[in-house]
């Protein structure tokens, strides 16, 4: 009785912690030629998070292997870097500065559903390309101008972006030609 | 500046058909004026129909929908949120506050929200404007209604009175009602000229109350019936609710929050940022703007004909004061200038007049129009566009 009781508890917590290690099956909308530009201020301080289909701004979506895609994915990651601040501009009176958070290219994540011989045809097929960046900034942003310029990467069709700043909430559809967009 | 005096003086012999000249051209740019206005009002107060809220969260569907059926009361939820997931979330340290709202029924064609007193407290629209009661005060025991200010205005109800809250539909007659379980009238709320004035609100713990004894989603039968004065706060477990409101603690954090919430493991759910969603809405509304701006040219240019018509039959009146103008020794070319510097007068008084009458109708009106059609006139009075009409005029 005891022999089967402990059985009976053995297999009862196998399917439980098989049960938890049930996977988190989730894919996020990838869109070639879109990005999303997301930028919160609490008074100087700010983030700003810029995600898009790595075929946007590289020009490829799977690793880099290559040397040409190696040196395509350090010039651009140079290129937010050094640029960002023309390519997201404030005010020149507000005096912000960006530091680099982080800037990778991130491969989107394997479907787990998959049997493990589809994995090698498949890994790498999409990937994002995400920049964060920490602003701060001398002046508090209400009521100046922002404009908005990602016309060097011409694979960048469609750039939604969010804006949070204090209490006001926007969002602004750009497409090729740089947006001047007012915070108020 | 004899020009001046000479105009002035003509335009005083023709007085009657130089106001009524002004008159139309002033009413023209009042229109024009005021489409442009109303236009800018509307989208303003669409887009902050709800404010200093940063998050909105629903279970996943498009943020178009879930902003639809929370804030402005069209539609309805695909799914629910479970109670452990909203307070898992509601005790995350980059929470301030939260407003749930419990969705699904009605009453006589209007939602019944289901909802806590944070509702009262941190709802707020058209920028920092919160809820404010016209009698009474917030539903926050199980049997408390309080009613949205057009609900009040249509069914005339008064403090104290019953309301039987229909199951299920919550546009047009209900077919099952909750008979048995009525609410009490504890509040009425002051216009706000949002979807607000359209609900009736009501405590998580009265949503949950009236279908305590629903089972397998059918009424009770008399034996299986709770009685309303068996059920209190205490005994009443709430369960999944519709949506919420989130505010952060600092707006930084509101984007990590929302990643968060969107990749949340436990059940599949959306957190939009409602003041962008409302703003997409809105552009996806363009061809509103369209007509608009279309009826505002037809203004301008019934205007600008009318103005013409009116200075083209004058001249024929004109003829005895030209003749006698040439026999003094004015050229033609001093008679043109006269005539131009004449419309230009009158041209600018107009737009002057316009521009008062505008004006001051706003001024005058911005709160009616606010509580009765939900125009939030707010922001500079005129925009770029009015300054492109005046150099048009």
């Amino acid at each position: 009785m005891k022999k089967t009781l402990t059985i009976l508890l053995v297999l009862m917590s196998t399917s439980v912690y098989a049960d938890k290690k049930k996977e988190h099956r989730h894919h996020e909308a990838h869109i070639h030629g879109g990005a999303t530009l997301n930028i919160a201020f609490d008074q100087l301080k700010g983030q700003v998070e810029f995600k898009a289909a790595s075929e946007g701004v590289l020009g490829f979506e799977h690793e880099a292997r290559t040397e040409k895609d190696k040196i395509k994915l350090s010039e651009t990651i140079a290129k937010f870097e050094t640029a960002i601040g023309s390519m997201i501009k404030f005010d020149d009176s507000l005096g912000c500065t960006f530091t680099k958070e982080k800037i990778e290219m991130i491969a989107e994540k394997e479907d787990h559903n998959k049997k493990e011989k589809d994995h090698d045809e498949h890994k790498g097929e999409h990937s994002d390309f995400i920049a964060t960046f920490a602003v701060n900034c001398k002046k508090e942003l209400k009521e100046t101008k922002v404009t908005f310029d990602f016309s060097q990467f011409k694979g960048l069709k469609d750039l939604d972006v969010t804006l949070l700043i204090g209490d006001l909430q926007k969002s602004v559809e750009i497409k090729r030609k740089p947006v001047t967009v007012e915070l108020k | 500046m004899i020009l001046l005096r000479l105009a002035l003086k003509s335009l005083r012999n023709r007085q009657t058909s130089t106001l009524l000249t002004i008159l139309s051209i002033a009413m023209s740019v009042t229109l024009l004026l005021a489409v442009e206005r109303t236009k800018r009002a509307a989208e303003e107060g669409f887009t902050q129909s709800v404010s200093q809220v940063d998050l909105l969260v629903g279970a996943r569907t498009g943020p178009l929908n879930l902003i639809l059926y929370t804030v402005f009361n069209m539609g309805s939820a695909s799914n629910n949120i479970s109670w452990e997931s909203y307070q898992e979330i509601k005790t995350l340290p980059e929470v301030a506050w939260t407003i749930p709202y419990s969705l699904g029924d009605g009453h006589k064609g209007f939602r019944v929200v289901g909802t806590d007193e944070n509702f009262y407290q941190h709802y707020r629209y058209r920028g920092q404007k919160n809820i404010e009661f016209q009698d009474g005060g917030p539903a926050l025991d199980v049997w408390d209604v309080v009613l949205g200010s057009q609900v009040f205005d249509k069914l005339k109800y008064k403090i104290g009175d019953k309301v039987v809250v229909a199951h299920g539909v919550t546009r047009g007659e209900g077919i099952q009602m909750h008979e048995d379980k009525p609410f009490r009238v504890v509040g009425i709320l002051k216009p706000t000229g949002t979807a607000l004035d359209q609900s009736l609100y009501i405590s998580l713990y009265g949503m949950e109350a009236i279908h305590i004894d629903w089972k397998t989603g059918a009424a009770p039968t008399q034996e299986n019936t709770i009685p309303q004065n068996y059920l209190s706060k205490e005994n009443i477990k709430i369960g999944p609710i519709t949506s919420f409101f989130l505010r952060t603690k600092t707006r930084i954090e509101t984007l990590t929050l929302q990643r968060t919430i969107n990749n949340y493991e436990s059940e599949p759910l959306l957190a939009i940022i409602p003041g962008a969603a409302l703003g997409d809405l809105w552009r996806g509304l363009s061809q509103i703007d369209t007509v608009l701006k279309l009826i505002s040219l037809m203004v301008l240019f019934v205007g600008l004909a009318a103005m013409i018509s009116t200075i083209l039959a004058g001249l024929n009146e004109r003829r005895r004061e030209m003749a006698i103008l040439r026999s003094l020794g004015a050229g033609p070319a001093r008679l043109t200038a006269l005539l131009v510097f004449e419309s230009f007068l009158l041209t600018g008084l107009a737009i002057l007049t316009g521009v008062l009458l505008n004006t001051g109708m706003f001024v005058l009106l911005s709160d009616w129009l606010e509580s009765q059609f939900g125009f939030y006139v707010v922001g500079q009075m005129f925009s770029p566009t009015d300054y492109l009409y005046y150099f048009s005029s």
